[in-house]
């Protein structure tokens, strides 16, 4: 059915197309002047040169980037704790949403209400810190790769995905022909879960790579161990320094010129990963969300 | 079973009488892997989230790390409290602490209104596009993101060039007191209005287009059937949200502060769990750290059970 839209209409749909223009444009302009600056010659960026495109070519930041030893430790561990710390999440997280969304399985009422509770209530951050401490786990790759195991709030997608995302019949046809849980769940229940598997390995994904806090607060004196924006913190904190005029005048000078090099190159190397991946699932985040919003 | 025995099948072929115990047995060997999937998982919130919580007593005793278990250190009682209360330092990290929620709970409406907005685009393929940059910002970390403010809100960033250039003059954005809230919470608008419209975006997915033909029959315009048909719509949603950010009034984003705060602006950017940090890990005021963090994580869960009641009653839409 197509109405002629009143002149009114034609406004107002003018109106919220320009808004949204300019927000999408305030969202890709930073981004866009952050990796266009990358590539450019530090003085062209400092006297305000580069607007649209690179001034003054050069691949020097992203030299400088990759020789500096803590950046590339940074990337090391990063890519290892995202790499095995996603694998835990998924095996902590996704069997035991199956398994708390069937229907024969027993307790699931209690369990799932002490699952609920911990994402209103914790314990806090001391007593996590001395519980790592008394398990030998501080300044090492344990604490890192356990403390944030799983998510309460992915667990719960997962849970609301097998029950209504998955045909109960589909199971229960496995399981006439034979199959045992563990092989319904393996052959039949996870290649019908792709989309929510990809959604829920993104969410995990993101929070691993972008996590500095578990470095921050688990591996006070391990900085070999540091993940990359740990280490990235550790620039910001210097150029705080700067800006707070607290270092030695010498010592200023050293970081302002590293700072100034590395600035673009070291936030496009950390960001990268992320953003080159997330549009290709990203019809199904709607998805996700919903399941989420299901109550708990 | 029992019919057929009793219709005189003979006894021999009876089935053994199940008793309770054993159709236990016989359930836990039938789905054995079900539990066995549930286990991992229960031994890690029994340990990294339960495990804390039995933790929270050091709160109300002296914790010595060199000498002491959690167990056996001295009781103290209230003594953490009292001395976090009377101190000056209670009402700022608390007022900052609110100050930032509330502005940051004030922008609220802003993601309704941009996925009602989001809504009304009809090229498929254009929505989709807008939709990827604006999900941008959200993947980035909070380092990268603090880090970019510090680059473009610098003395001499793009943001005071700009505002030289018009006439407004120079603005101190990173150390200025004042400017801290401001940057604060529209850096986390900037950063998560468009992950934050999803949700209402998906809402607005089931609204019947039967509806707005109807409404546009009648003469409704597109204003009046956004107010009366989309906003409906995800009304309960909305409510749903803002319980959420409501149960987390007392907790701001500590990774973030803990990144923009510095000597000059902390007198409104320390919050509770900056000060939790601060005292805590850095000095090794354990006791009393701890005791600073139940007291908002308490408060938060109150207020999240009461607005979460309130809710029921008014709306009929609850958390739980």
């Amino acid at each position: 059915m197509k109405v002629r839209q009143s002149v009114g209409d034609r406004i107002f749909l003018g109106i919220v197309y320009a808004i949204l223009i300019f927000f999408t444009l305030l969202c890709l302009y930073p981004l866009y002047l952050v990796i266009i600056s990358s590539f450019s010659d530090p003085v062209n960026v400092a006297q305000g040169k580069v607007v649209l495109y690179p001034v003054g070519f050069t691949l020097e930041a992203y030299k400088e980037a990759f020789s500096t030893n803590d950046i590339l430790i940074g990337y090391r561990n990063s890519l290892f704790y995202m790499i095995v710390g996603t694998a835990i999440n998924m095996v902590l997280t996704i069997p035991a949403a199956y398994s708390l969304a069937h229907p024969k399985v027993k307790g699931k009422g209690v369990v799932m209400k002490l699952i609920v509770f911990t994402m209103y209530f914790s314990g806090g951050l001391i007593p996590t810190f001395l519980l790592m401490k008394g398990m030998g786990m501080l300044n090492n790759i344990w604490s890192v790769l356990l403390v944030t195991g799983c998510s309460a709030y992915n667990l719960i997608i997962a849970r609301s995905f097998f029950m209504s995302g998955v045909p109960r019949e589909l199971e229960e046809a496995a399981e006439i022909d034979g199959c045992t849980p563990l092989q319904t769940f393996l052959k039949v229940v996870l290649p019908l879960s792709k989309a929510m598997l990809s959604v829920i390995l993104l969410y995990y994904a993101v929070a691993r790579w972008n996590d500095y806090t578990s470095s921050l607060y688990y591996q006070p004196s391990a900085t070999d161990l540091h993940s990359l924006q740990m280490v990235l913190r550790t620039y910001v904190e210097r150029a705080n320094n700067l800006v707070n005029n607290v270092v030695d005048e010498e010592e200023m000078l050293y970081w302002a010129n590293l700072v100034a090099q590395l600035r673009y190159s070291v936030i496009v190397i950390a960001s990268v990963p992320l953003l080159t991946v997330y549009p290709f699932i990203q019809k199904y985040f709607e998805k996700g969300v919903m399941l989420g919003s299901v109550k708990g | 079973m029992k019919t057929s025995s009793v219709q005189g099948v003979g006894p021999q072929l009876q089935a053994p009488p199940v008793t309770k115990s054993q159709k236990l047995l016989n359930h836990f060997k039938a789905y054995f892997w079900l539990y066995v999937f549930m286990v991992p998982t229960l031994i890690w919130f029994a340990i990294f989230c339960y495990g804390p919580m039995s933790g929270i007593i050091i709160a109300f005793k002296r914790y010595k790390v060199s000498s002491d278990s959690i167990w056996t250190a001295k009781w103290v009682g209230f003594k953490w409290f009292e001395s976090f209360f009377n101190s000056y330092y209670a009402k700022t990290v608390i007022r900052n602490t609110l100050v930032l929620s509330f502005y940051g709970l004030a922008t609220f409406p802003l993601p309704v209104i941009f996925a009602l907005m989001l809504n009304e685009i009809g090229n498929a393929r254009f929505k989709t596009v807008i939709q990827t940059i604006m999900y941008a910002p959200h993947f980035i970390s909070i380092v990268v993101l603090v880090s970019m403010i510090n680059i473009f809100f610098a003395d001499s960033g793009l943001v005071n060039d700009l505002l030289k250039a018009i006439g407004i003059g120079e603005v101190n954005f990173l150390t200025n007191p004042d400017a801290f809230p401001h940057m604060y919470v529209w850096s986390f608008v900037w950063q998560n209005l468009g992950w934050n419209c999803i949700i209402y975006v998906a809402a607005l997915s089931g609204v019947d287009p039967a509806l707005h033909e109807a409404a546009t029959l009648d003469g409704a315009n597109r204003m009046q059937r956004i107010w009366h048909i989309n906003l409906p719509t995800i009304l309960p949603t909305v409510v749903i949200t803002l319980i959420m950010r409501v149960g987390n009034i007392m907790a701001s984003n500590t990774d973030k502060v803990l990144l923009m705060i510095n000597d000059l602006n902390s007198e409104t950017a320390e919050v509770i769990g900056t000060f939790v940090y601060e005292r805590g890990l850095s000095k090794g005021d354990y006791g009393y750290a701890t005791a600073v963090g139940l007291f908002s994580n308490v408060i938060n869960l109150l207020l999240l059970l009461t607005v979460n009641k309130i809710s029921e009653k008014v709306t009929d839409t609850s958390l739980f």
